[in-house]
């Protein structure tokens, strides 16, 4: 992309600290990044590398006061760390919705269809009855449920990847400007799952939504998002357009996720490199060596000396690392 | 591989549970043979019947009809007593490893069970054999007084593994073993089965829905779909010539790292319900290819190169 539009999200300098009886927890750790109107951002990582802490705090949703804020989340104007609960409900649903790995338990399974539409939509936008019905019947159709039958249905009645669509259709109600997709595809069947990234790539091109698609599958990113960042023990690690980040790896953690997934494409799977060892404990002290160093390949003498800082690699590309991948490989060649 | 007796042979295999008003038919007629030291993976969407098949065969589900043969003797209709030496020789591995072990053993708790109730260990040697155990599954055996809470997902999936070692079995069913771990996990997983695999010369039926873990781990793969195998096919030969028109469309699914939104049209509509299966050809209602043929008649398994499909493009 060359033109260079104002961001719609800025989270700056965002940490997230949960205090436990015993010890602190840092789960992101001074993270800042932007999401663009209309762009389709990626943030991927394994379990508990902080993305989806991230997305939660993006809506004010972790348990409060215990996931302790700093920094700052910006949308538009409007900030959002620290904002009273009056102003974060003007937020959610309105400008930033959000769908979940699991639509079975984000959806009420006492309510049919209708109900959980029209609640949003009486509470949001102040809709009723036969104005109510026909916006329903329309965002219905804009996820592929056509028809009435499928708003009398409970939850329990529909198939996976048909809640997920009503969950889709909720989140769309009120015309969010950002919708936070937080693995919204993991629990569903491949076939399904690529009917819901085609769905999610029409929507987008429709309404110029931008999506902050949170994932810990790189195929999947590679099938929507435009830009990528990779997050690894609370900090971003990586930051690339999502062709740059597949094919020419920066960071070794990155190259070390794509090199331990299985290929589809490649004979015998391709050969599996295993990342050895676990993520380090994420305390709110500050580190004293590079966070993936204990586990990395490429681990050198200057690795140890303190953490690296996330530094440019060219336009918009960022590494946090001394010795990245693509240019060891331009000096052994 | 030898040709001698398959040690599973599994023949018109059927599992149906009566529900209200219908008949679920959630395994329908399937053939199968693993050999002694071989991988065979079980593929297909939620649904398709894998995790009912492998847990008939250990007898967690009821068959209706069919048999089933471990090395010859046949499994079904057994009583417990005489179902017991059958339970050793095969082992089943659960995906979440966080349900699957007993939260108040300690892991050594977890693997002296079945090590002293098969007589693989007296109680003078159970600590040296579950030592050996923990060792052969990378994990260190000082570990063994812990509780399961104390270790991460893909340590537990170890000891999940060890204790199905434990009681030296021939077959081992891994039921989506890696789905629940990172995929950093899941290739020390994977490593690992293959590992105890040439040590032992173990078979696994291995149940997954993820086509790359397939194509890394298994000699032979059967694709379900609504209850049957439509395709039965060597690995690598699925891969770079799907023969049924479900496992092409299953295969374009898969988003990859190596294409750039070069994404094919998704197969429409659901995979239809075990109590409601269409006529003829199961797969015909989403079928791009179906003509007259498809909705009348029920395909037989057709040979295709490294295997067979069952579809009537392939007959």
């Amino acid at each position: 992309m060359t033109h260079q539009a104002e961001e719609l999200l800025r989270i700056r300098n965002l940490s997230v600290t949960f205090a436990t009886r015993e010890h602190s927890v840092r789960a992101v750790d001074n993270l800042s990044f932007d999401v663009r109107p209309g762009e389709v951002v990626g943030l991927v990582g394994e379990s508990g590398c902080g993305k989806s802490v991230t997305s939660l705090s993006i809506l004010g949703l972790h348990e409060q006061p215990a996931g302790r804020m700093t920094g700052s989340i910006r949308l538009g104007e409007r900030e959002l760390v620290g904002a009273s609960p009056s102003e974060l409900r003007a937020v959610r649903g309105n400008r930033v919705s959000m769908i979940f790995q699991d639509p079975l338990t984000s959806l009420n399974p006492y309510l049919r269809v209708e109900e959980q539409l029209g609640e949003v939509l009486e509470l949001h936008l102040d809709l009723r009855g036969a104005a109510a019905r026909a916006r329903m019947l329309e965002i219905l159709s804009q996820v592929g449920i056509p028809g009435e039958e499928r708003l009398r249905a409970y939850p329990h009645q529909l198939s996976g990847g048909m809640r997920q669509r009503i969950c889709i259709a909720m989140a769309l109600l009120c015309n969010p400007e950002l919708l936070i997709a937080d693995e919204p595809t993991t629990m569903l069947d491949v076939t399904i799952q690529a009917q819901i990234l085609e769905l999610l790539r029409t929507l987008r091109k429709q309404r110029k939504m931008s999506i902050l698609f949170i994932t810990h599958d790189l195929g999947v990113v590679s099938e929507i998002c435009d830009r990528v960042i990779v997050m690894y023990a609370g900090r971003i690690v990586e930051q690339a357009r999502t062709a740059e980040l597949l094919h020419s790896p920066l960071h070794p953690y990155t190259e070390a996720l794509l090199r331990s997934t299985p290929r589809v494409d490649v004979p015998g799977g391709g050969s599996l490199h295993p990342i050895g060892g676990l993520p380090p404990r994420l305390s709110a002290e500050k580190l004293e060596e590079c966070a993936f160093a204990a586990r990395c390949p490429r681990v050198r003498q200057g690795c140890r000396d303190g953490e690296p800082a996330l530094e440019s690699a060219g336009g918009e590309r960022l590494r946090r690392c001394i010795a990245p991948v693509a240019e060891m490989a331009a000096t052994r060649s | 591989m030898s040709d001698l007796t398959p040690l599973l042979k599994v023949r018109d295999l059927r599992v149906h549970f009566a529900t209200e008003g219908s008949l679920v038919r959630a395994v329908d007629g399937v053939d199968l043979d693993l050999r002694a030291g071989e991988t065979l993976a079980l593929v297909g969407e939620s649904g398709c019947g894998k995790s009912t098949l492998a847990r008939a065969l250990v007898g967690l589900n009821p068959i209706t009809s069919g048999t089933a043969e471990l090395k010859g003797r046949t499994l079904i209709g057994l009583s417990r007593a005489a179902a017991r030496p059958f339970r050793r020789e095969l082992q089943l591995v659960f995906q979440d490893p966080y349900a699957s072990l007993n939260p108040r053993f300690t892991i050594a708790q977890t693997l002296a069970e079945p090590l002293l109730l098969h007589g693989k260990a007296s109680r003078s040697n159970v600590d040296d054999k579950l030592c050996d155990l923990l060792a052969q599954v990378g994990l260190d055996p000082q570990l063994r007084a812990r509780y399961p809470h104390e270790f991460s997902g893909g340590q537990r999936q170890r000891i999940s593994i060890a204790r199905a070692l434990a009681v030296e079995p021939s077959l081992l069913l891994c039921d989506e073993v890696t789905s629940a771990l990172d995929v950093s996990i899941q290739a020390q997983i994977l490593d690992l089965l293959r590992s105890v695999q040439q040590k032992f010369g173990l078979s696994y039926l291995f149940i997954t829905h993820d086509l790359g873990v397939v194509r890394y781990i298994a000699h032979r793969v059967a694709v379900m779909y609504v209850g049957q195998i439509v395709e039965l096919r060597e690995t690598e030969s699925l891969f770079e010539s799907p023969a049924h028109p479900y496992t092409k469309a299953l295969l374009a699914s898969i988003p990859r790292v190596s294409r750039d939104h070069q994404t094919p049209a998704p197969l429409l509509g659901e995979v239809p319900s075990a109590a409601r299966p269409p006529s003829g050809c199961r797969f015909h209602p989403r079928c791009a290819l179906a003509f007259e043929r498809c909705p009348k008649e029920h395909p037989d398994l057709y040979p295709v190169s490294g295997g067979a499909s069952r579809c009537f493009l392939n007959q």
